[in-house]
């Protein structure tokens, strides 16, 4: 078995065993990508992710479904998709339906308000099921310096604003006393310090597989492979599991990378996927393949493994944390931070073309595109835009799209 | 009944019509910003992010920004955009943007993009985020208090003055004489719609000069109206055929709480605690603010703007509340920015099914 299939089998086995902790009255909770899961963790409480559960009803084509059920119970057609998809499911409450038989209800639910949506999703879940809400508040950075990624590493004070994180640590230590509750057990704090190595460690050797790939003459691992090695270490970052994962991850590009493995042996144009994963339909991401040689080399999961987690601790655990979460996804999607960041993507993985989701539902998602695809050409790669949802296909059109991204692979070639 | 001819004016002009005022023009994009604290400090605020009403005709077009802005931006970005690209604002001593307003905070990102990347003459106002966070709770006060250390510093360095108590008094108690008086207009109707939102454009005194309440009117079919922002009376225009407006628990419908003491923590509370903040969180406090607001109403009537990414939550758990104490709820679907006569045609229709 390969990593891939050997993460998305560990994620599976563990999601039964979580059904079956949770039926033995253990506590769970429900919560956003960009919270701080770190805290969950380190308190023994396990923890399902709101687009991690999105991706997997999307995965098993069950979104069609659920949206059309979200406009029929009066929510209009142009409300957020990604991150509302779970809670439809739970609203319509018949779990036979839902992925290996849904979800129990959660004790805690934790958001970031980064996005107008979160908080209203999750204070319905919390109507619905009675779970303590947990809401961290999300005030933008008032002065965005472009490099973020050079700087959030160690000089994070000064980037993200020290009032900023006085603001996330306090509201961290609201959630510690939570879950310090919900468990009956203290929160340990120099346990944590070296908790939050492991993670370290864990990016910082993401961080080294990503430039080997980089590197690689030709692409060793789709990135349909690379998702799960990335983000299901993610989501059980730290533990002893996802070190070993990222390691026979790390050992797997290796040896690929030893023996010349191409994922495809004509390759000749380098892609990237810019945005979230396409979940009901990751086939596409081989479809240029064959034609024109083309793969698709990135995905933000990878890179931002590093960029977006590895921050040094400066003795101060939490607040190295806090300084993770507190601007967490705006750093993919807000000017100056996307379009610089992309750029310098692009150009370490020797990128050609960039084929660009713009999930109109998904504002937050979709704002800075433009300027992402300006900053793009700007730097001499190709940019196809896509108007389509990570996790809606109704709107999809796989052959108008692959047309779209082929007139543009035929113009390079030409 | 007619408005008053110069806060038509003000209404109609809006921003545009502040160009000749002597006194240091602040830009506001998005409510919560506290007003008496720009007055005491030498400045006046003036709404940025509602365009003057002939902009779908007049207003301008920069291709710089036609290429930078998503076309599900939200429309008042948008043109606020297209404005600031344009030099609507170059004279203005700053610009504060409201995080807590929905689409303030891409405006004000995709501003200080376009003059980083030198898509805009880098001349013009300060930009400034106003990051007040709608939450009561300890540590979010500790923060907003430091928000506000921020605004006084950057209001003290643009406009060159030093925060005088005498000064936050006599602001204080003119932007307290304003609210008096706007509460004593109805809270419906095209006249006092315009009679209210025109101050957005004027000072307190000026305003509250130019204010006279008109005529409360009967109200047989009592009507509530929830939405996303809605700077025009076009809801108010089409309900005057049907019953009187008794609730505008929009942006632009509402009256936004102002400080009433200089007091730092106090006016932050009072900005911090408006339920109806959009962004308030935990958003329970907005659906019972919703709830209480239309709670006397016959009819709710529901828009929102197409980008709306919060209020479409809070429909159908209003809608089943309204109908539940026997009231009538429609749903009109997204507001386009500027109604055709197409739109208005059909909302009259839904309205009197509903009200038939």
């Amino acid at each position: 078995m390969n990593c891939a299939a050997a993460a998305s089998a560990y994620q599976k086995d563990w999601l039964r065993g979580l059904r079956g902790q949770i039926s033995g009255g253990a506590p769970y909770a429900f919560v956003n990508a960009d919270t701080p899961h770190e805290l969950f963790h380190h308190m023994g409480v396990p923890m399902v992710t709101n687009q991690w559960w999105s991706a997997v009803i999307s995965a098993k084509q069950l979104a069609p479904h659920y949206f059309d059920r979200m406009e029929a119970l009066g929510f209009h057609g142009h409300l957020p998709r990604y991150s509302s998809l779970p809670l439809i499911a739970q609203m319509e409450g018949d779990f036979d339906r839902q992925p290996w038989g849904g979800l129990p209800p959660p004790a805690i639910l934790c958001a970031r308000a980064s996005s107008d949506e979160h908080p209203r999703i999750f204070q319905r879940w919390a109507d619905l099921t009675g779970a303590e809400l947990h809401l961290l508040s999300a005030p933008a950075v008032a002065e965005p310096k472009p490099d973020w990624w050079v700087q959030a590493r160690e000089d994070w004070e000064t980037f993200y604003g020290s009032d900023r994180l006085d603001l996330m640590v306090a509201e961290m230590e609201e959630l510690i006393e939570a879950l310090e509750r919900l468990t009956g057990r203290k929160f340990d704090r120099d346990g944590f310090a070296g908790y939050m190595a492991r993670i370290d460690e864990q990016e910082r050797m993401l961080d080294d597989i990503a430039q080997r790939m980089a590197d690689a003459p030709r692409l060793p691992m789709r990135i349909a492979e690379q998702m799960p090695n990335v983000m299901i270490p993610q989501w059980h970052r730290g533990s002893d599991w996802a070190l070993d994962h990222v390691r026979a991850f790390r050992d797997e590009v290796e040896e690929r990378i030893g023996v010349d493995h191409a994922v495809c042996e004509g390759e000749r144009t380098r892609m990237m996927w810019i945005g979230a994963g396409l979940w009901f339909d990751t086939s596409f991401y081989t479809a240029f393949e064959e034609s024109h040689g083309a793969v698709f080399c990135w995905s933000m999961y990878l890179p931002f493994a590093a960029d977006g987690y590895i921050r040094a601790d400066h003795g101060d655990p939490l607040r190295a944390l806090a300084a993770r979460v507190s601007s967490m996804n705006e750093q993919l999607h807000q000017p100056p931070w996307v379009n610089e960041w992309l750029v310098k993507e692009a150009l370490r993985w020797r990128i050609d073309v960039a084929v660009m989701l713009v999930p109109e539902h998904d504002r937050f998602s979709g704002y800075g595109s433009h300027f992402a695809r300006a900053a793009l050409e700007a730097a001499g790669v190709r940019v196809v835009q896509i108007r389509s949802d990570m996790v809606d296909p109704r709107e999809w059109g796989r052959e108008p799209v692959e047309a779209q991204v082929r007139a543009v692979l035929d113009g390079k070639e030409a | 009944m007619q408005v008053d001819p110069v806060l038509a004016r003000a209404f109609s002009e809006r921003a545009d019509g502040a160009r000749d005022t002597s006194v240091p023009l602040v830009g506001l994009f998005g409510e919560g910003v506290p007003l008496p604290l720009i007055a005491a400090m030498g400045g006046q605020g003036i709404d940025v992010k509602a365009p003057p009403l002939t902009d779908p005709e007049d207003g301008p077009m920069v291709d710089q920004v036609t290429r930078a802005t998503e076309d599900f931006m939200d429309s008042f970005a948008t043109r606020f955009l297209h404005r600031f690209a344009d030099g609507a604002f170059d004279r203005y001593a700053a610009l504060i943007f409201a995080r807590d307003d929905v689409a303030g905070l891409a405006a004000y990102q995709y501003a200080l993009e376009l003059r980083r990347q030198g898509l805009v003459p880098a001349r013009g106002p300060q930009l400034h985020l106003w990051n007040l966070l709608h939450t009561g709770s300890a540590p979010a006060m500790r923060f907003n208090r430091t928000e506000l250390d921020r605004l006084i510093a950057m209001l003290s360095a643009v406009l060159g003055a030093r925060l005088d108590l005498d000064r936050l008094a006599a602001a204080l108690a003119a932007e307290e004489r304003r609210a008096v008086a706007l509460a004593a207009l109805p809270p419906g109707g095209e006249t006092a719609f315009v009679a209210r939102n025109a101050g957005r454009w004027m000072t307190p005194e000026d305003h509250v000069a130019r204010l006279e309440p008109p005529a409360r009117e009967g109200a047989d079919r009592r009507i509530a109206l929830v939405g996303t922002a809605c700077d025009i009376p076009v809801l108010h225009r089409l309900c005057a055929e049907f019953g009187t407006i008794v609730a505008d628990l929009q942006d632009y419908g509402r009256i936004v709480p102002q400080p009433r003491t200089g007091e730092p923590l106090d006016m932050l509370r009072r900005i911090a605690g408006d339920p109806l903040c959009l962004r308030a969180a935990p958003p329970a406090r907005f659906t019972r603010a919703l709830r209480e607001g239309t709670g006397d109403a016959d009819l709710v009537i529901a828009t929102v703007n197409r980008n709306d990414d919060a209020l479409g939550w809070e429909l159908p758990g209003l809608r089943m509340q309204v109908e539940s104490r026997g009231g009538r709820f429609i749903d009109l679907g997204f507001l386009p920015f500027r109604p055709d006569a197409a739109w208005i045609d059909g909302a009259r229709a839904r309205v009197a099914e509903a009200l038939s």
